[in-house]
């Protein structure tokens, strides 16, 4: 008599498992690239927010030098309104500290420095004092500002720089 | 012929707990799947709050900042003759074309001229424009703008005359502005501020150097 077994074999719970162990860390790896995506876009969002201060700074110092060259000594200042005048203007008033919490969570430095141009060429070479072979420029101004924030424990910052001309 | 037929499939229990388990993971994935389209949703309404912020940024900086002729009132600003104008719909038109999408909402808009006069009595613009931006589909989403144009000093020589930007005559000037104060140059240097350096002299220029040439008036950036 011939006696034959078929065996008709399924997969074993391990193997099930296993598969869905996989399935899972391929679905779960997508949570970080949507974790960076986010945090991408709130770096974003800092960025920008922390452009508007920096552009703030330069364009108040600008209007403010430019209405009275010699007022305005190299060094570090603040921006703030007059509202003593009327209508109010603004003001730069000369600081050792940066401005903290500008917008909450930024810092911001604004610098005015005069420049030292090449006697013979004319070419701006750096800031004052100046150098045996270059004078100050006098009608030539620069306004350089720093923003600094903290976020998630780094610090980041960025900076801008403008150079004005009183003629 | 006597077949013997051994079926080696799951038991019942383990059945039950995979259904279980596959139940767990596909709630987690649902859970995973509505988190991802919320979070696209928020982020594409964030999105387009941001370009409209940086819309209205770049066209007002660039504008203001090289008109010759500004024009300033609560709502609107022109700057050589383009009109910026916040209408009550919530959108900024620029010459009556609507500038910003129709699902943001603009309000709490503010223009204040914070310009100081110079010394030799002409008057440069400096602007602060703040608003605030809003999602008209998620209130929630919402987005605030300060920004600070100042106009710039240009000078064109042509043929003699010295073009120099102006400001053309507020219409209907509001009562309550006075003339500006002149003010007198009083430095008001901080008292913990550290002393300047002293600067080293300018040097006397070689009387051998070659002439410098005469250079004509330009602004550097």
């Amino acid at each position: 008599m011939n006696k034959k077994i078929t065996t008709i074999k399924g997969f074993v719970l391990i193997e099930a498992l296993i598969s869905i162990v996989i399935l899972s860390m391929i679905a779960f790896s997508v949570f970080p690239i949507v974790s960076f995506l986010v945090k991408k876009s709130g770096v974003s969002k800092y960025e920008g927010r922390a452009s508007l201060v920096l552009q703030e700074g330069i364009e108040v110092s600008y209007n403010v030098l430019i209405s009275d060259w010699e007022r305005y000594a190299d060094g570090r200042y603040s921006i703030f309104v007059d509202e003593t005048l009327t209508p109010v203007t603004w003001e730069l008033v000369a600081t050792n500290s940066p401005d903290e919490n500008i917008d909450t969570i930024f810092s911001r430095t604004i610098d005015v420095y005069t420049i030292c141009r090449n006697i013979t060429t004319g070419v701006n070479v750096g800031l004052a004092p100046c150098t045996g072979d270059s004078h100050e420029d006098r009608s030539t101004r620069l306004i350089e500002s720093v923003v600094t924030w903290n976020e998630a424990g780094i610090d980041k910052e960025v900076k801008a720089s403008l150079l004005v001309a009183n003629f | 012929m006597n077949k013997k037929i051994n079926y080696q499939g799951f038991t019942l229990i383990e059945l039950i707990i995979g259904v279980l388990i596959t139940t767990f993971i596909f709630l987690g994935a649902s859970a995973l799947i509505l988190t991802l389209f919320g979070t696209s949703g928020r982020v594409q309404k964030s999105q387009s709050l941001d370009q409209a912020k940086n819309d209205i940024q770049v066209e007002l900086t660039n504008n203001i900042k090289w008109a010759k002729i500004l024009l300033i009132e609560p709502d609107s600003i022109t700057a050589d003759g383009v009109i910026y104008k916040f209408e009550s719909d919530g959108r900024l038109y620029k010459n009556g074309i609507p500038m910003t999408s129709g699902e943001i909402f603009l309000k709490n808009v503010y223009i204040t001229d914070l310009s100081r006069t110079r010394v030799s009595g002409e008057e440069l613009i400096s602007l602060k424009v703040t608003l605030d931006l809003e999602s008209k589909r998620s209130s929630n989403i919402s987005d605030h703008l300060n920004l600070v144009v100042s106009q710039r000093r240009t000078k064109i020589e042509i043929g003699g005359d010295i073009i120099s930007p102006t400001r053309t005559p507020t219409p209907t000037p509001s009562p309550s502005v006075t003339p500006r104060p002149t003010r007198t140059p009083t430095p008001t240097p901080d008292p913990n501020a550290t002393p300047r350096p002293t600067r080293t002299p300018t040097p006397t220029p070689d009387p051998n150097a070659t002439p410098r040439p005469t250079r004509t008036p330009s602004i550097e950036y």
